[in-house]
């Protein structure tokens, strides 16, 4: 079965500069810095979209895409869960 | 420098009431003192403008906050809105359940409570009879909730001989890990009263000395972004960077001393926006009716005053042949304002030549007689 991430819905993302983003947790006051890429994944993860869904994405925003990058995603959507910031549908 | 897209922060006086009236209150008779108050559905309307935005925090200020009898909600709509909050109060209001109340919020980055003295004879001579025993009743209430307390100690001519006993006070009886330090500014009521609260030459130079060596004493407990202590290491690192031959400092030359216009703004009591608290005359637009991310990208008047940031200090006249204009930053804008009546221009209370030219000496010279 897919999994599914969604955003921790208290989690404020904010566009400072043209290409670095950050996330905000109200509830830890923690901040953590999104480049291009991260930023484009928060915005995906949406409650719908799959590891798969977004890595199919991709290629319309970046390119050169590696080869693993299905694994990097996994990686840091799993780096994600674990600080609170998104969690998982099943 | 570029500002952000929207403020970070954002202060919001979110009452011009207060049911005390300190004699260098900054508020008071300012271009805050509106007269009114917003009613809770508008502060609501424009958190949820705040939340659009992206604003990480604000800070809940007033006149005193707690007289507001709708408070509560006000940190509610913080909270709804994923925002954190400080509140800045003369400590006197608050009671154990408004502080459990903050608790169960988890969003609290800290509650300051102003104490001037080690007692009520420094404290309430210019806060007024039975302040300093509700403050500090109000402090330990916020201890015994674990809430972020903070102590803001304004050193003026009642207590300047005391920080002794201020500090154990806090740093040892009370068991505060740390507090923050200024002094009266000539702002608001400060100047009607500037006689009876003002440091005056020698007393600020006592200051700088005493807290310099109270700073050493309490390892690095004691902290300031203004005022004596603030000032003295400032001026300090200038002649340090002197006598090390060192030609410039990063950032300075200019008037550089606050960033506050790139990344933070405030709104008055009765909805206005201005840029800072402390600079309450300059209007900028009204909430609910002006967009808040257009007035901060756009309005000319922020605008001005972020190109401070890039003005040489050695084109003003009062700065001419100054041998620290390679250290100096100019000093504060809002000080600037209230001292020159403009506020691109350097401020003499932050001016070391000044200083050393009516007599006043780094406490190297020993100058502190308590």
């Amino acid at each position: 079965m897919k999994k599914i991430p969604f955003a921790n819905p208290e989690i404020v993302y904010r566009e400072d500069f043209d290409d670095w983003a950050v996330l905000f947790d109200p509830d830890t006051a923690e901040t953590y810095g999104l480049d291009e890429t991260g930023s484009f994944i928060w915005k995906q993860i949406n409650g719908k979209n799959s590891v798969a869904d977004i890595l199919q994405a991709m290629p319309a925003e970046f390119e050169n895409i590696s080869d693993d990058a299905g694994s990097q995603i996994e990686k840091f959507l799993g780096e994600m869960e674990e600080k609170g910031l998104i969690g998982y549908r099943k | 420098m570029k500002p952000l897209p929207t403020p970070r922060s954002v202060d919001l006086n979110i009452t011009n009431r207060c049911n005390l009236k300190c004699s260098y209150c900054s508020h008071f008779s300012s271009g805050s003192d509106t007269g009114t108050d917003l009613p809770l559905e508008e502060w609501l309307r424009f958190m949820e403008e705040l939340n659009k935005c992206a604003v990480f925090d604000v800070c809940l200020s007033g006149g005193e906050p707690l007289f507001r009898k709708d408070f509560r909600q006000i940190v509610e709509g913080v909270v709804k809105n994923h925002m954190r909050f400080s509140v800045l109060s003369n400590g006197t209001l608050l009671t154990g359940e408004l502080a459990d109340f903050l608790k169960s919020t988890g969003r609290c980055n800290s509650y300051q409570v102003s104490i001037d003295g080690p007692g009520p004879e420094a404290h309430d001579a210019c806060r007024g009879k039975d302040s300093f025993e509700k403050a500090l009743r109000g402090l330990r209430i916020l201890l015994k909730h674990k809430l972020p307390a903070t102590v803001r100690v304004t050193i003026h001519k009642h207590n300047v001989r005391q920080l002794d006993e201020i500090a154990e006070l806090l740093l040892e009886d009370v068991g505060l890990p740390s507090f923050s330090t200024n002094s009266a500014a000539y702002m608001g009521l400060c100047r009607q009263n500037e006689a009876d609260v003002q440091l005056n030459m020698e007393e600020y130079s006592c200051a700088m000395e005493k807290l310099l060596k109270l700073a050493n004493k309490y390892n690095g407990r004691i902290s300031a972004n203004a005022g004596p202590l603030s000032t003295v290491r400032y001026w300090m690192n200038m002649e340090k960077s002197i006598k090390n031959g060192i030609k410039s400092r990063t950032g300075c030359g200019k008037l550089t001393s606050c960033g506050g216009v790139l990344s933070k703004m405030a709104v008055n009591a009765d909805g206005t926006m201005v840029p800072c608290s402390q600079m309450p005359h300059i209007r900028l637009g009204r909430i609910n009716q002006d967009d808040l991310r257009e007035v901060w990208q756009n309005h000319p008047e922020l605008k001005r005053l972020r190109e401070r940031r890039d003005i040489p200090l050695e084109t003003f006249e009062h700065c001419q042949g100054c041998e620290y204009i390679p250290y100096c930053r100019g000093g504060c804008p809002a000080l600037a304002y209230n001292l020159n009546g403009e506020e691109n221009v350097p401020s003499p209370d932050a001016c070391y030549r000044v200083f050393k030219e009516a007599g006043g000496k780094l406490p190297k010279l020993g100058v502190c007689r308590t």
